[in-house]
């Protein structure tokens, strides 16, 4: 128990030294919106996985803009760090997703022209 | 007021809980397994920047938990390491997928191309055989043409003759008298005009005549016979009338045959005194008595008929 009330102690000591302002046109909140536009550009949303991403960056991004409120620019800046990497997760997954969908369809062609020439 | 992101508590944060002792976060752990997974698999070959991206993140995150275990900075950097690794493997499954698709359709290029290859082929082969088969078509309708033509040509031959027949045939209608008798027509030549008296030898002021006749009568092949008889008058012995009017008969064939009348179509008859068209006691009767009688076939009659 005491060790648990050090370790809150110790996050509100880290997280206070996040304390800074931080504008939406800080690089980082603009690297972070960008990467979570990306993705929806690519319909992230409609993979699984990239859509997990997709939602935690959003989630993120909206954390990150009440901290920015509050003058928490420090941590505003570190949780819009991992929104950017969940964002950009979510689009090389998308990606992923759809490249594999069109090798797969490049293969069926393949499949059903070797199989009409052995008919 | 200060916040806490909530997404730690999303990731399952339960560091407080241990962070007396030197365990890894939730988070590290999470970092740690991406990693190795990355390094296991073939995004070393496919995108070894990406993993190196990873890889560092997760040495900051190593180094934080060795400096402070379960500390914020460890938490995110292997927050940051893992979906770095996530991405890096995303990125290398791009490019082999890529790659897959791009040699599929290169295959599929190559099999389309063959096929196209071996349908040209078969079409070239259509094309010659179809070729020859024209060329052989145009030589039969080249072949069929001449017979056309050739068959014309019998044809105007035919009609020709005919017609020359026709007309040789109204001719005789000057030249002798002629009967229509059911469907045969009897030519009868006086015997003065043919011979002299009591001779065979067809005098020549006949020939004309008897030429119009065989040309009536060239090349006929019917079946009915062409039937010469020969008559006499009753004066002198019926035996010497009977040969005379025979060798009479025979003359007026040899003349016939000679001009083209098939010979085994013409029957030459002697009938002597035996048969009178008028009585012997008068000069004129014996007279029409002498004579040369042709009895022609139907067919040539029909063809008369249709002048």
């Amino acid at each position: 128990m005491h060790a648990v009330k050090i370790a809150w102690v110790a996050l509100a000591v880290f997280a206070a030294c996040g304390g800074s302002s931080l504008s939406k046109t800080a690089p980082e909140y603009v690297q972070a919106r960008s990467a979570v536009r990306g993705a929806e550009e690519i319909f992230a949303e409609q993979e699984p996985k990239a859509k997990y991403h997709l939602d935690l960056a959003r989630t993120q991004i909206a954390e990150a803009e009440a901290l920015m409120k509050d003058g928490e620019g420090n941590e505003a800046r570190r949780v819009l760090e991992r929104a950017r990497a969940d964002a950009e997760a979510a689009v090389s997954l998308a990606r992923a997703e759809w490249m594999r969908r069109e090798a797969q369809q490049e293969l069926d062609m393949l499949d059903k022209l070797l199989e009409e020439q052995r008919g | 007021m200060r916040h806490v992101s909530t997404t730690w508590a999303m990731t399952g944060m339960v560091v407080l809980a241990s962070c007396a002792s030197d365990a890894a976060s939730p988070q590290l752990n999470d970092a740690r397994q991406e990693v190795a997974a990355a390094r296991a698999d073939e995004t070393a070959r496919y995108n070894p920047s990406g993993l190196r991206l990873a890889e560092e993140s997760l040495a900051r995150a190593e180094q934080a938990h060795e400096n402070d275990p379960g500390s914020y900075g460890e938490r995110h950097y292997a927050y940051l390491a893992h979906r770095k690794a996530v991405q890096a493997r995303a990125e290398a499954d791009v490019l082999r997928h890529k790659r897959e698709r791009d040699e599929a359709k290169s295959q599929y290029g190559v099999v389309l191309e063959r096929r196209v290859h071996r349908v040209e082929q078969s079409k070239d082969e259509l094309e010659r055989d179809l070729s020859v088969t024209e060329r052989e078509l145009e030589r039969t309708r080249g072949e069929l043409s001449e017979t056309d033509q050739d068959l014309a040509a019998a044809r105007r031959a035919r009609a020709k003759s005919e017609k020359e027949r026709q007309e040789a045939l109204q001719s005789l209608y000057d030249l002798a008298d002629v009967r229509e008798d059911g469907k045969r027509v009897i030519v009868t030549f006086a015997g003065n005009v043919l011979f002299r008296s009591d001779e065979s030898e067809i005098l020549p002021s006949a020939h004309e005549s008897l030429e119009k006749l065989a040309d009536a009568l060239e090349g006929y092949d019917g079946e009915e016979e062409i039937v010469i008889e020969g008559h006499t008058d009753a004066r002198g012995p019926e035996a010497y009338n009977l040969t005379l009017s025979r060798r009479r008969a025979e003359a007026v064939k040899t003349f016939l045959v000679a001009r083209g009348v098939l010979e085994d179509k013409v029957r030459a008859v002697g009938r002597g005194e035996a048969d009178p068209i008028a009585p012997n006691d008068t000069a004129e009767g014996r007279a029409n008595n002498r004579r040369v009688a042709i009895t022609l076939p139907s067919e040539v009659y029909m063809s008369m008929r249709r002048r």
